[in-house]
């Protein structure tokens, strides 16, 4: 039985030997086994040996990555925009009130999350929540200060960093993860910021979020439509590496 | 002339791993999302009471059915590789990562540690094999009840302890 990301085999006999290769592709320069050879000492316990073992990263992998959807919340829960890349047929037949409860359970687990990190990181972190990833698909988050949310989906397919040259050994993990984050708080400052908050139309109460069937138009609401935030976001993650 | 003597390359020695590098908690939730077993693993983990353990087990119960739930994609049949029910596998948060493995019997065995901890996949695995070879070969466990196994736990320790101090060599 074989998982994707790491795979276990022992071979039998006591004092057996457990191979744990953990063959992540962001940092596919680090080998871990597991050697117990010498003899155990209480039953129940096997004695590990992790050799890190680092390589020169001598390939690079072009695999792509798929961004399925993007959606912005604001700090009480609605959302401002949200953009589906991939449609499946189950969302073709999905109507907009399940859509929009969709919606509410991803903020209202965003927002769960974030207090449980809270809870659990150790004291002279401040939480933030950055990524959670399940079988299905990772979802990227970013939190501003005024409370602002961000939350990007994309499967799984891990994603070899462009970076030059210096990134290797825990530099390569770390940035490959920031990528993201650095990414979102690109999409916040310089996208978000520029063409919706800049607008002169912008009234952050009064925000048109995506309108149901039949448009009703409220006048008066300001309608990130009508501003090139989607043009500008769509071409941003297109020159993404990593984007479909 | 300066004689320069080259000496063979000292032997490897046991240095303390460069990055940071600590667990900070194990707890284990059963299939009905009660929390049976709870655990700091360092010295750096945040001191929680039992009431927010019990809490924390709960919530991180629901979130992980929910989290399966919202991703605009779903694996089939909601099962994922391992043949158990899809849901968070790993969470990210600045200076925190956890990592749950769902067994397909429901129970979840969650690890947090500091980012940058190496073998936290192979550790979680190898707490599942001590947790079938001590709790539930024990005659007087009870499933889904609180562990209190002491060979259990001390084999937890014990296992953490070598992946901390003893077993990190590097080349």
């Amino acid at each position: 039985r074989v998982t994707p990301l790491s795979r276990i085999q022992h071979r039998g006999g006591a004092g057996g030997t457990y191979l744990a290769q953990q063959r992540q592709l962001n940092y596919p320069h680090f080998f871990f086994s597991t050697v117990s050879h010498l003899p155990q000492k209480t039953p129940g316990s096997t004695r590990l040996e992790l050799q890190l073992v680092v390589t020169p990263r001598q390939f690079s992998l072009a695999v792509k990555m798929t961004v399925h959807a993007i959606h912005i919340f604001d700090r009480k829960g609605k959302t401002l925009f949200t953009k589906r890349y991939t449609t499946t047929k189950q969302q073709l037949m999905q109507d907009a009130e399940q859509v929009s409860e969709q919606r509410k359970l991803i903020f209202g687990m965003l927002f769960s999350l974030r207090e449980l990190v809270g809870s659990l990181t150790p004291e002279g972190e401040s939480p933030a929540l950055h990524s959670v990833k399940t079988g299905a698909g990772t979802l990227h988050c970013y939190e501003t200060i005024s409370g602002l949310r961000i939350a990007l989906y994309t499967n799984n397919n891990p994603v070899m960093n462009t970076l030059p040259g210096g990134a290797r050994a825990a530099g390569g993990e770390i940035n490959s993860k920031t990528s993201f984050q650095t990414a979102l708080k690109h999409i916040y400052s310089e996208i978000w910021v520029e063409c919706v908050v800049r607008s002169p139309l912008y009234r952050p109460e009064d925000i048109q979020v995506d309108p149901p069937e039949g448009r009703v138009k409220f006048p008066g609401r300001f309608d990130i439509k009508c501003t090139n935030f989607e043009l500008k976001l769509d071409e941003y993650l297109k020159s993404m590496p990593w984007f479909l | 002339m300066v004689a320069a003597s080259f000496h063979s390359p000292p032997p490897p020695t046991h240095r303390p791993p460069p990055f940071e590098m600590g667990f900070l908690h194990l707890f284990i939730v059963n299939k009905s999302g009660g929390l049976i077993l709870h655990r700091p693993l360092g010295p750096t983990a945040p001191k929680i009471s039992t009431n927010e353990w019990l809490r924390i087990g709960s919530t991180f119960h629901s979130l992980h059915a929910i989290a399966a739930e919202a991703t605009p994609v779903k694996l089939p049949g909601n099962k994922n590789s391992a043949g158990a029910d899809d849901g968070i596998e790993q969470i990210e948060g600045r200076g925190i990562i956890l990592k749950c493995l769902q067994t397909r019997t429901g129970i979840k065995f969650v690890l947090t540690a500091e980012p940058g901890t190496p073998g936290i996949d192979a550790v979680l695995r190898e707490i599942y094999v001590l947790y079938s070879d001590c709790a539930l070969k024990d005659p007087f466990y009870e499933l889904e009840m609180p562990i209190r196994c002491e060979l259990f736990t001390n084999a937890v320790d014990s296992l953490i302890d070598q992946v901390v101090n003893g077993g990190v060599m590097m080349r």
